[in-house]
């Protein structure tokens, strides 16, 4: 029996063998269109994994009056877009004093260093973020302290104990003027947590303040009229306190319905914004949904062509083989045994093609995780398996055996009597 | 296994139309053991006599026995098996799996059937060579002449020891020295008890089989 098995298979890679260019076209085809799922899923799970971790972190953000939620959301959780305005440091001292609050972090986002943003907030902050700390440690005391993120560390090669200068502006302001007069001194560095506080620079909020205090005397003469409200508003607030302004006060709530609440309530406030992140979240992910459900149909699509053009392959394979299939028959091999021959040649060719796809679409991914990351802001893992490959796998697996099973009818089928060797 | 035609009409339908039947009314019978040789022209009906003792052709009317099997009351399958079991073919031309070389040509189709045992190869490789393949063992079909693909086909009809072997013009793209080792392989099968049924037109294999010769006389076959 085993050996029966073993000599169909040696058959089956045999004729595969005898036809090298349609075998390999057939796989190819259903290899191109599981990379092409794969690596579209991984995307999509990356997105959908950043999105929504983020959204759980922080159920609520409160940010200026007439910032748009997706804005706020984007620069403060995954620091892909300008913040801009400010709101007073009392917001933040009055949330945090709220007993419906679990945690409350102050974020003053101004400057940047090589277009990663420079994060005023506090120890508690650094402290809750889901990285360990890789060197040195995150307690931000001094005003001049540092931590880097994973990112920002592997990429300016900044080391503990080296020092630096913001550039002034945030993200996408690179090349504005260097703040050389005051200078930051890196004390940790965090591990790694492929998300979003990977690509960030954490310094106290006082040090954002006194940078721009300093900053804004000397400068407010050559200032042009269109300067950053940022820094019209930290003018107007310099002399009414002592802390600065906030780009926006991250919100950890005891409950859901607090969250409701308290959205509403500071939404009330003059010159205040609170945005429900898990409905901002929500409203992204359905926007991914839609062109999840176009790529899911294309992907089936490319696999039905795949499929479409093995079939082909085998049955004219089939065809050309009338004869030898005949010989077979006539040396007393049976229709089963025949057919299995078919089969197996249908499922080595889907199997290896799901395989390489299966490879390939990881491996695509993983070679272009750094333009990915900088076309999308997100970090993908390219070595997770995704609900969607599964489907896909699924789905190549058994329109093989859908093909062998054509395969089967066919030899069934076939007349021996018409077929039969004879010149 | 002794094997008899009686009655045997058959003819090839083309499309609904029935054509002329190449048989007609024939009856037949070779005792188990002993060889019998068809000759007659070419179109005379012996390849099809042939297909029918295999049970590759089912005949319109009479019935073919081969042994205790009454081909016409057996299923598809069972013809298969029939054939697995008891039959050795030796085609006219067409012989051989392309993919496949010829020592391959005899072991993968033994174990297809279910017959490879620990000695098959061995045996296979023996019989190739002293049908003069020694060297041909690991070349294609394509890779072999039109004689040595036929010699392997007979080698691969002597490996199974079968029943009944079959064979089509088995010596006909030899040359003498060739067709007399194909002619020993066959008397060996003899010897170990098989029925043999040659459709030849070669006097050196009718005489060296001692057959007795079945021939067409003015469109009818007679003993
Ligand atoms: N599959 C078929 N379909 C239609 N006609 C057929 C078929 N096979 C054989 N015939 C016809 O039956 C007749 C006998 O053919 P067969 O092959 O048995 O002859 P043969 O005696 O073996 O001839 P040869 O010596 O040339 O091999 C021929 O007239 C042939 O045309
Ligand atoms: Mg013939």
């Amino acid at each position: 029996m085993i050996a029966r098995l073993g000599s169909i298979v040696f058959l089956a890679v045999r004729y595969l063998r005898a036809r090298p260019f349609a075998t390999w076209v057939s796989i190819a085809s259903v290899a191109v269109s599981l990379i092409f799922v794969v690596g579209v899923s991984l995307v999509d799970f990356g997105i959908k994994k950043t999105a929504v971790g983020g959204a759980l972190r922080y159920p609520l953000i409160v940010g200026p009056g007439g910032s748009s939620g997706i804005s706020l959301t984007f620069s403060t959780v995954f620091h892909i877009d300008k913040p801009s305005g400010t709101i007073p440091y009392e917001i933040y001292e009055k949330i945090k004093a709220d007993d419906r609050v679990l945690a409350a972090y102050p974020l003053a986002i101004s400057d940047s260093l090589r277009s990663y943003p420079i994060i005023g907030t506090n120890e508690e902050y650094v402290a809750s973020l889901p990285a360990p700390v890789l060197f040195g440690s995150r307690r931000i005391e001094d005003p001049r302290d540092a931590v880097l993120g994973y990112e920002v560390a592997l990429r300016t090669g900044l080391d503990v104990g080296d020092t630096f200068s913001g550039t002034h502006g945030a993200v996408g302001h690179e090349g504005a003027h260097v703040h050389d007069d005051f200078s930051y001194r890196v004390i940790g560095i965090l591990a790694s947590t492929s998300g979003p506080a990977d690509a960030a620079v954490y310094v106290p909020c006082e040090s954002v303040w006194s940078v721009h205090r300093h900053a804004d005397e000397e400068h407010t003469h050559e200032e042009h009229a269109h300067e950053e409200h940022a820094h019209e508003e930290h003018a107007h607030e310099e002399g009414k306190t002592e802390k600065g302004a906030l780009t926006a006060v991250l919100v950890r709530t005891r409950n859901p319905v607090y969250t409701a609440q308290l959205e509403a309530e500071l939404s009330r406030t003059a010159g205040v914004t609170a945005v429900d992140t898990g409905r901002i979240i929500r409203k992204v992910v359905d926007y991914i949904k839609t062109g999840e459900n176009l790529i899911r149909a294309f992907s089936a699509v490319t696999l039905a062509v795949a499929v479409a053009m093995i079939l082909v392959t085998v049955l004219m394979s089939l065809a050309e083989r009338r004869k030898e299939l005949a010989l077979m028959r006539s040396i007393g091999i049976g229709r089963a045994t025949i057919a299995a021959i078919a089969v197996t040649e249908t499922f080595l060719m889907t199997t290896a093609g799901a395989a390489l796809g299966m490879l390939g679409g990881h491996v695509a991914v993983w070679w272009a995780q750094a333009p990915l990351k900088s076309a999308l802001g997100v970090t993908v893992d390219p070595w997770v398996w995704t609900q969607m490959e599964t489907f896909a796998l699924v789905a190549a697996l058994v329109a093989g055996q859908v093909l062998g099973l054509a395969s089967l009818v066919w030899t069934y089928r076939m007349n021996l009597v018409e077929a039969i060797a004879r010149d | 296994m002794d094997i008899e035609l009686k009655d045997v009409t058959k003819s090839y339908h083309r499309r609904h139309r029935s054509g002329k039947a190449v048989l007609t009314d024939l009856s037949f019978s070779v005792p188990s053991g002993s060889a019998t040789v068809l000759t007659g022209p070419s179109g005379s009906g012996k390849t099809t006599m042939l297909n029918l003792i295999a049970g590759l052709h089912l005949c319109e009317s009479g019935s073919v026995r081969v042994g205790p099997h009454v081909l016409g009351g057996l299923s598809e399958s069972r013809r298969d098996r029939f054939r697995a079991r008891h039959i050795g073919y030796v085609y006219q031309t067409f012989n051989l799996l392309s993919p496949l070389t010829a020592l391959e040509n005899l072991t993968v189709p033994s174990s297809l059937i279910g017959a490879f045992g620990p000695g098959t190869k061995a045996r296979a490789e023996a019989l190739l060579e002293t049908l003069g393949l020694g060297g041909e063992l690991h070349k294609r079909p394509y890779e072999l002449s039109v004689g040595q693909r036929q010699r392997v086909a007979v080698a691969r009809a002597v490996l199974k020891k079968p029943d009944v072997l079959v064979a089509d013009e088995p010596t006909a793209s030899l040359d003498k020295a060739a067709a007399k080792v194909v002619i020993s392989a066959l008397e060996g099968l003899i010897r170990g008890g098989a029925t043999l049924v040659v459709a030849t037109h070669d006097p050196q294999l009718t005489e060296a089989l001692g057959a007795r010769v079945f021939a067409v006389d003015e469109g009818r076959w007679a003993a």
